[in-house]
């Protein structure tokens, strides 16, 4: 099953400054959906408050499915997971990194080893597997972070900025991995990205963001081929340096 | 200046020819500051872990007190369990002064606030994205403070150790709830204060050998464990 989610009039405040200013949108299950914006428009706010990382000050983010809106709790934490800009791992080897978010959901034993080494040779880090995962490149954690997100099959992956710390050729695997998510486990995918070319490719349904508001959204294909914001105009055809 | 080298050759004679009352001290005094330290992390480490972790009504005063008592004159801490123990005192029943246990009780008050409050330090310095990537792959409450925990164990160690180090530094508080009785609740620091009052400073002199040995194999302890800690 795929997990949709669904922003109500959201704000989100930090002190003075306005992150968010009462979004309301929706990424519908099974469909790639790509946020994009110039710094500071409030696209890692409004993930964060997707992964319910965060609150909002106001409104309301639900998550669905078939069966109608889930109850916030392990449960849904459970069904999604977040890939951040800079993937974080915890000190031990890359393997047990990778492990993590299955014994956290009480899978054990042969599934977990068949899981992990699926996970390992899909991402390329089988020869890494028992290295220190604090000693491997930011490239390398960022493909261990794909396997780890990968290993636990989720309805919905919130990924921020993924390719940022890529080289071309670890983009293309990170394609490609999302790819087979989309297609083994029907996985939903919301991605922030700076890569315009990427979003273009690769995004269903195309979101755009200024000073925490969506400025405009709809099918990828019409929003970066036919903008009816100068703002999204200009901001796709790169008049606005982010 | 003879009468340094005449100590050291007979301190290193005593520990060669393994003088049985200058073992039986060593081996009270790792008793004693061996228990302590057990019973200090055991309260400690979760103390100062729940101060990190958790937020509750008083947290800031109680992180502001363990940093207080961090600091903590021993011969204050000495004193406080000397009242607590005393035959007048709330816990007098016990018939607990100038035994090992009062000894074990002194060094507990004394390691306690260190090994609680640098486990909040440890900590709370890791930073919230571990937090958060537990979280984000599925953890539950305990298993994202366990997350956390694990990454700052070399530290935590750390705590332990120095409220070890120290536990079997310590000679104020073990002398008023001790009472240094010879074969019962003398210690090495208590042997060295007593000794060299008395100038008989083999005995001194080798129990001090013994207490920079420990440091010595202390610090080693914690740099190996600190090396295996950031590459486990």
């Amino acid at each position: 099953m795929s997990i949709g989610a669904r922003l109500s009039g959201v704000s989100k405040r930090f002190g003075a400054r306005e992150a968010l200013a009462g979004i309301s949108c929706e990424m519908p299950p099974g469909v790639f959906s790509v946020i994009i914006g110039p710094n500071g428009s409030g696209k890692t706010t409004l993930m964060r408050l997707m992964a319910r990382l965060d609150a909002p000050t106001a409104g309301a983010v639900e998550h669905y499915d078939g069966s109608g809106v889930i109850t916030p709790g392990l449960g849904l934490m459970r069904r999604m997971t977040l890939i951040p800009q800079r993937a974080v791992m915890f000190t031990t080897t890359v393997e047990k990194n990778v492990a993590y978010g299955l014994k956290a959901r009480g899978i054990k034993g042969g599934e977990l080893e068949a899981r992990v080494s699926e996970a390992l040779a899909l991402t390329g880090l089988e020869g890494l597997a028992h290295e220190q995962a604090k000693k491997i490149s930011g490239g390398e954690a960022q493909r261990a972070a794909i396997a780890r997100a990968y290993a636990i099959r989720p309805e919905l992956l919130l990924l921020d900025e993924p390719t940022a710390n890529l080289d071309p050729e670890g983009g293309k695997l990170m394609e490609r991995v999302i790819a087979k998510m989309r297609e083994e486990f029907g996985t939903t995918i919301v991605m922030v990205t700076h890569n315009l070319f990427l979003a273009r490719r690769i995004g269903e349904l195309a979101f755009v963001m200024d000073s925490g508001r969506v400025v405009e959204h709809g099918l990828a294909a019409e929003v970066f081929g036919r903008p009816r914001q100068e703002f999204t105009r200009r901001f796709v055809s790169g008049d606005i340096i982010y | 200046m003879d009468t340094i080298l005449q100590g050291v050759s007979r301190a290193f004679g005593l520990l060669a020819s393994f003088d049985r009352e200058l073992y039986s001290i060593i081996f009270l005094s790792l008793k004693v500051s061996g228990l302590a330290v057990i019973i200090a992390a055991s309260l400690g480490i979760p103390l100062g872990a729940l101060c990190a972790l958790r937020r509750f009504p008083g947290r800031g005063v109680a992180i502001t007190l363990l940093n207080t008592l961090m600091g903590l004159p021993p011969v204050v801490a000495g004193l406080l369990v000397y009242l607590f123990l005393s035959r007048s005192g709330p816990l007098g029943f016990l018939g607990l002064l100038f035994s090992p246990s009062a000894m074990v009780i002194a060094q507990v008050v004394i390691a306690l606030p260190i090994v609680s409050a640098l486990t909040w330090s440890a900590v709370a310095s890791v930073g919230t994205e571990v937090r958060e990537t537990a979280i984000v792959l599925g953890a539950g409450r305990m298993a994202v403070d366990w997350a956390v925990l694990k990454e700052a164990r070399v530290s935590v160690l750390a705590a332990v150790i120095a409220g070890f180090g120290r536990a079997t530094a310590e000679v104020g508080a073990v002398l008023m709830v001790g009472g240094n009785i010879g074969g019962y609740t003398r210690v090495m620091t208590t042997t060295i204060a007593m000794e060299t009052s008395k100038g008989s400073f083999e005995l001194a002199i080798a129990l001090g050998v013994v207490l920079l040995s420990l440091a010595f194999i202390i610090n080693f302890a914690l740099r190996a464990v600190q090396g295996r800690g950031s590459m486990a």
